[in-house]
């Protein structure tokens, strides 16, 4: 696997469920280094998009590669994935689950996790089972960033939290991905994000309307991102 | 990594199946010992009569709840929720399957040798006692003379277990194609599998017979000869049978996986 | 000071004006080591890149220096911040004198107006 080169590469990528078309020949080139934003409604193709990305669906037609390579144990290495649900066994806890990330994932810094759970004043015995909805989102996400991954795929990471709660996932993700890591943050929460983005990628009933740098789009159209996003999603 | 996932799914496990054997322990223990006793009285004989019948039942109970703990689990790491995490690890799909399956074996094999220690532990100490030490003496010679017959139960047991594990996997493995009615579409699976199997051995007996004559067959069937022949092909069978399906789980896993 | 920033500007820009008035103000002081671009753009809550960018203008602008093996520092040279401020806050005074003049204000009428504003501020400051 090459360590120069496209972190994701989307080659006329098509998804097709039955007969609805998720994605739509797709063509994307994701560099390395970046937080970029997939923005766009909910059933436009982000999650389909992220699911390829990480080995859990296959491609109807065209090809998506990773770092080089079609998703396979090899790239599932490279990529820390936080899906838009709850994951975790519930009947582990915290240790537990430390330890299992662990094992598996060469690239886990567990001393990270520990630290960020502490941060947090989380009793690392605890069981997934009694904890709250947003206590397990934290954790999620901290042992997610604790990886020193290539690339991080983060679906709907603010989705149905607070304020509060938003600060410290955005501040989570800034401080802790790897260098020259790229964070692909999928997202309709488009206002909430947008500052912490390099590039933005917006895409619309499983084809994708336009991929460009944030600043670009501040000083060419004098608006949010967020702004132009309603604009172009208006249909 | 293998050994990683079997490491794990040990630990998983292990917990719960602990539980059901300290179950199956404290009522052998407490049913043996209550047929040891011998008082006269009816009212007593109708208890041991009436606890025996519960043991029996937790018997059968413990048997199938080691097997539903094994499709749970299989269920709840794959399909569900869980899945999310089980299927972005660094490991083959086959990897993920042939772990299950190897501590999914390994304790359906320790649950059926504790089952009959059990009933042989109560055996000894209940209603049909022949007393421990005329047991232990006989014991020898039955081996000699019908030992192999444990063998072969062993045996077949065991291919079966395996066939019946990739059943199961393969079950659930069709139901997750069908979102949102997963588990119906588990139990169906289930079912036309069972029934597809079903109805190729029946065509093969129909085409065997007619090639060989049906009456030859049917004396065939009666010698020695007959019965273990019948039964290592059946046990071939199977475990081509397993084969398949866990090939069949590993495709539809990896190419049809349907997380939500 | 809090970093209130905008996303319907150039972020980097709006950065930039940020940390200059921090270093103006005396919040950063002059020699005073930097935190790390991730600490700053996570202080922030911006792209890291971006802040990047917008420490490496300022020490285009003399304002920041970097020392490879110590990190990034706040310039000591207090004449150039002076001179930074002194430039800002003309500008500022411009802007201000031409709004002024839009309302309809004479120059005498201005000077007597600042000259009432500091007589109070200075009062109330201190009593």
């Amino acid at each position: 696997m090459d360590k120069e080169g496209y972190i994701v590469e989307c080659r006329n990528l098509s998804k097709k469920f039955g007969g609805f078309c998720a994605l739509n020949e797709i063509n994307l080139s994701l560099e390395r280094g970046r937080i970029i934003g997939l923005l766009g409604p909910n059933g436009s193709g982000k999650t389909t998009l992220i699911k390829l990305i990480n080995g859990l669906l296959v491609p109807t037609s065209g090809q998506i590669l990773i770092s080089g390579l079609a998703p396979c144990p090899e790239t599932k290495a490279k990529v820390s994935y936080l899906p838009d649900n709850n994951y975790l066994s519930t009947w582990m806890n915290v240790n537990q689950m430390i330890d299992y990330y662990g094992d598996f994932y060469s690239d886990f810094d567990k001393k990270k996790a520990y630290e960020m759970l502490a941060n947090l004043g989380l009793d690392a015995k605890q069981r997934f089972k009694a904890m709250s909805k947003g206590m397990k989102e934290k954790v999620q996400l901290i042992l997610v960033m604790s990886r020193n991954a290539e690339l991080y795929c983060l679906d709907e990471p603010i989705g149905g939290v607070d304020p509060a709660t938003r600060e410290y996932i955005l501040k989570t993700i800034i401080t802790n991905y790897a260098e020259d890591a790229t964070v692909l943050i999928s997202t309709h929460l488009i206002a909430d994000v947008e500052k912490v983005l390099d590039e933005a990628i917006f895409i619309q009933k499983g084809s994708v309307l336009r991929h460009s740098s944030v600043e670009e789009i501040r000083s060419t159209y004098g608006q949010s991102v967020d702004a132009l996003f309603r604009e172009e999603f208006k249909c | 990594m293998l050994k990683k996932l079997i490491k794990h799914e040990w630990i998983a496990t292990a917990g719960r199946f602990g539980i059901f054997y300290l179950i199956l322990f404290a009522i052998t223990l407490f049913t043996a010992l209550i047929s040891l006793l011998e008082i006269d009285s009816i009212v007593f004989t109708s208890f041991q009569g009436f606890l025996f019948g519960i043991y029996v039942i937790t018997l059968i109970g413990v048997w199938f709840c080691s097997i539903g703990l094994i499709i749970v689990r299989f269920y709840k790491n794959m399909v569900s929720d869980e899945g999310y995490l089980t299927f972005t690890l660094p490991a083959k799909v086959e990897e993920l399957v042939l772990a299950k399956f190897v501590v999914a074996l390994i304790w359906q094999l320790v649950t059926m040798i504790l089952i009959a220690l059990s009933l042989f532990c109560v055996m000894l100490a209940g209603p049909f006692s022949m007393g421990a030490g005329e047991i232990l003496q006989i014991l020898p010679d039955v081996m000699q003379e019908a030992g192999w017959i444990f063998g072969v139960l062993a045996l077949c047991f065991s291919v079966s277990a395996i066939y019946q594990i990739f059943l199961y996997y393969l079950s659930i493995a069709i139901g997750q194609l069908f979102l949102g009615h997963k588990i119906i579409g588990s139990v169906a699976g289930y079912c036309i599998i069972n029934f597809v199997v079903q109805m190729v051995s029946v065509v093969f007996i129909l085409v065997l017979g007619a090639v060989v004559g049906f009456t030859r067959l049917d004396a065939f069937m009666n010698t020695t000869n007959g019965i273990a022949l019948f039964v290592a092909a059946e046990c071939v069978l199977m475990l081509i049978l397993a084969a398949a399906e866990y090939v069949v789980t590993c495709t539809l896993l990896k190419k049809k996986l349907n997380l939500n | 000071m809090p970093w209130e920033i905008s996303s319907e500007r150039s972020v980097y820009l709006q950065l930039v004006d940020i940390i200059k008035q921090k270093i103006m103000s005396g919040e950063y002081k002059p020699g005073q080591r930097m935190e790390s671009v991730r600490e700053l753009a996570a202080e922030a809550a911006v792209n890291p890149n971006t802040m990047q960018r917008a420490l490496v203008e300022l020490e285009r602008e003399g304002l920041l220096y970097t020392q490879r093996t110590s990190g990034r520092f706040v310039s000591e040279d207090t004449g150039l911040i002076a001179g930074i401020r002194m430039t800002g806050a003309e500008q500022k005074t411009r802007d201000f004198y031409q709004e002024m003049v839009q309302t309809g204000l004479s120059s005498k009428e201005i000077r007597c107006m600042l000259d009432k504003v500091i007589a109070q501020a200075e009062s109330e400051t201190s009593k």
